[in-house]
């Protein structure tokens, strides 16, 4: 690669004869704006990747990956000025009104023994309304002045009402599939309302490791439709009116112990997360409905400090352990320091059993969990 | 739309030496001669160091730049305290012809310590060519240091395709078996006369069998009114290889986050990128 670059700037001179000019003014007077339009397709292969945990050589493999465009894939790219709630904000626009990208993993395994394989097909944007991608210079604001002082990345992503997308996970020939949709209302057949905006999923770099804020989402919607393995209709599932308010973050780093390899990770929702949830049984000619406010708070004790006032999971780690019977080892918590863990509390408000065509029904009440989950807990995933 | 490169003088002359040279050498028919002694060609020894204060694309009166881009061909060295101890690189160069078609062959040797970086990517921020003054709408730097060859040879070839009845370039990449690299993001913090506040990610990255082909050529097209553009298509004639990224490092931690290992990336022959305006 500097090999390359330093000798791409040698045969500059060379390549600047060998190609046909390019007239300026006259482009100048055929483009109505400025900026570039990045036309593609492509296909990439990648017969293996390994993740290695270094200590104790556990291994997780992707086996025969595939990422390929279906059609042409056409993407403006403009450098913009932000605007409204991005006043003062420089960034990187990508937007394309499709995507027909497929992706497939062909086996997934966990220390050689196969999970089994998934991915994602069918991806359309619909051709409407373009999937904006906002990519903004500057991260957190650690100092806290409102401005873009310190650097990092900042994503703002709107998708449109009319994507849609199928996901599937395959185990030995038996499939699970689903189509993934955002739309909220339809006219007929056209999708007239819905979408999904996410906005301030920032990116840095700190003492810790790897810091990503959770993003902001107001209102949106993801449909689960088609959710069934092999012909067997499991139903569809909506979650709607998403509330993620602004503070949370993910921190990603490693051990600070010399030699030690690990992602040990601290995951804060801020407090008042939610999402409503609807369950259609949809199997047969009736559809009933099971409804619900979903929400994450801190617990009562933590609330009243801004350090806790998250539902949270910190000190916690993933290894992969190495053998044949070992897996992806999830710690909740620091076990040895018996530092950590998960704290917060889970509601399901308002919960609502719809019978067929009704607009409402009782409420039959509301569940709320407080959880404290101590260090020591884990989650092992192994294949077989 | 504009584009503007700001370079240093040293290398606006580096290409007009580049150019007579080019004129004084005569075609030879075989492809790689590197290893052939008594026949014409040029070799350089090129000991380079040098940073290019601001680098930028204009668009709409925004601008993104790239800030103090340095190269340092022996990074581990430093003429400046020791007169003559810079390893340089070797290029070993000839005009060649395979089949129909003709071109420019280099044979780059003894890349002991590249480094290539630049100290901040940023959009309508720092447009001083200088030492960096703030880090306003700053993306951060990165940093390819340390980059090795491990006595391998990188072939580059660059052919002329017209001849072959096709048209534009035809731009070969053959990297040694083996080159390593070191690879640094930097997140700096807003107080810029102090590194406290500045972390990094990264890790140790190891290129094996990597292999490119592309064309190059201008095109025509259509753009969003249905007007007739020009653009620069790249053509994927083969793209190969293995990426190894170890010792994956974020922020203080003494620890590592584990190695990622890519084995038989391809993209396949006739992917193509086009680069239009609007």
């Amino acid at each position: 690669m500097a090999a390359r670059a330093l000798t791409t700037l040698l045969m500059m001179p060379l390549m600047a004869n060998a190609l046909e000019r390019l007239d300026d003014s006259g482009m100048s007077n055929v483009v109505a704006q400025e900026g570039v339009i990045l036309r593609s397709e492509y296909e990439i292969k990648i017969d293996d990747i390994q993740y290695f945990d270094e200590d104790n050589y556990g291994t997780i493999s992707m086996t025969d990956v595939n990422i390929a465009t279906r059609a042409q894939q056409v993407i403006d790219v403009d450098i913009v000025s932000g605007t409204n709630d991005r006043l003062g904000r420089n960034g990187i626009r990508f937007s394309n009104q499709e995507l027909p990208i497929d992706f497939s993993v062909d086996i997934m395994r966990i220390n050689g023994k196969s999970i089994g394989g998934f991915g994602m097909r069918n991806l359309t944007m619909g051709g409407v309304e373009p999937l904006v991608v906002d990519l903004w210079a500057g991260g957190y604001d650690l100092n806290n002045n409102n401005l873009a002082d310190e650097s990092g990345f900042t994503l703002d992503i709107t998708i449109p009402k009319e994507t849609s997308y199928d996901l599937y996970y395959n185990d030995d020939g038996t499939q699970l599939t689903m189509t993934i949709d955002h739309c909220s209302a339809y006219t007929g057949a056209t999708c007239t309302a819905g979408g999904l905006s996410v906005k301030g999923m920032t990116f840095d770099v700190t003492d810790e490791g790897l810091r990503m804020g959770v993003p902001q989402i107001e209102s949106g919607q993801i449909n689960i439709k088609n959710f069934k393995i092999n012909d067997s209709v499991i139903n569809d599932i909506t979650l709607k009116n998403f509330t993620i308010p602004s503070g949370g973050y993910i921190n990603l780093g490693a051990p600070n112990i010399a030699g030690a390899s690990a992602i040990e990770f601290d995951t804060y929702l801020a407090s008042g997360t939610g999402f409503d949830f609807q369950f259609f049984d949809s199997s047969d000619s009736d559809v009933q409905e099971l409804n619900a406010n979903i929400s994450f708070t801190a617990l009562t004790s933590d609330a009243g400090n801004s350090a806790t006032n998250y539902f949270y999971a910190k000190d916690s780690s993933i290894n992969i352990q190495s053998g044949s019977d070992n897996g992806i080892l999830v710690a909740l918590g620091d076990a040895s320091a018996g530092t950590g863990g998960l704290r917060g509390s889970v509601s399901a408000k308002d919960i609502v059993l719809k019978p067929v065509n009704a607009l409402s029904a009782p409420v039959l009440g509301s569940i709320k969990m407080n959880l404290e989950v101590l260090p020591g807990s884990y989650l092992e995933v192994m294949g077989h | 739309m504009k584009f503007y490169i700001g370079l240093i003088g040293s290398i606006g002359i580096c290409f007009l030496f580049q150019i007579q040279q080019v004129g004084a050498l005569e075609t030879i028919d075989e492809e790689n001669l590197r290893y052939v002694s008594g026949q014409s060609g040029v070799d350089l020894d090129l000991n380079f160091k040098g940073t290019v204060g601001r680098t930028f694309f204009e668009t709409d009166g925004n601008s993104l730049n790239i800030r103090n881009f340095s190269i340092d061909t022996d990074g581990s060295n430093d003429d400046a305290v020791n007169a003559g101890s810079d390893r340089p690189i070797n290029f070993i160069m000839d005009l060649v012809t395979r089949g129909k078609k003709s071109g420019l062959s280099l044979a780059i040797s003894n890349i002991n310590d590249l480094d290539l970086k630049f100290d901040q990517f940023n959009i309508n921020g720092d447009v001083s060519s200088g030492a960096v003054t703030g880090q306003m709408h700053s993306f951060g730097g990165l940093a390819l240091t340390n980059i090795n060859d491990n006595g391998g040879i990188t072939d580059l070839n660059i052919f002329a395709r017209g001849a072959s009845g096709e048209e534009g370039l035809q731009i070969e990449l053959n990297l040694p078996e083996v080159v390593t690299l070191k690879l640094s993001y930097t997140d700096y913090g807003s107080d810029n006369a102090s590194s406290a506040d500045d972390f990094s990610f990264g890790g140790e990255v190891t290129l094996n069998n990597f292999s490119i082909a592309n064309s190059v050529d201008l095109t025509t097209g259509k753009n969003a009114n249905g007007e007739e553009v020009g653009g620069l298509h790249i053509g994927v004639i083969t793209q190969t290889g293995d990426i190894t990224l170890s010792n994956i490092r974020a922020g203080n931690q003494a620890g590592t986050m584990g190695r990622l290992v890519i084995n038989g990336y391809t993209m396949t022959p006739e992917s193509y990128l086009t680069v239009q305006g609007k």
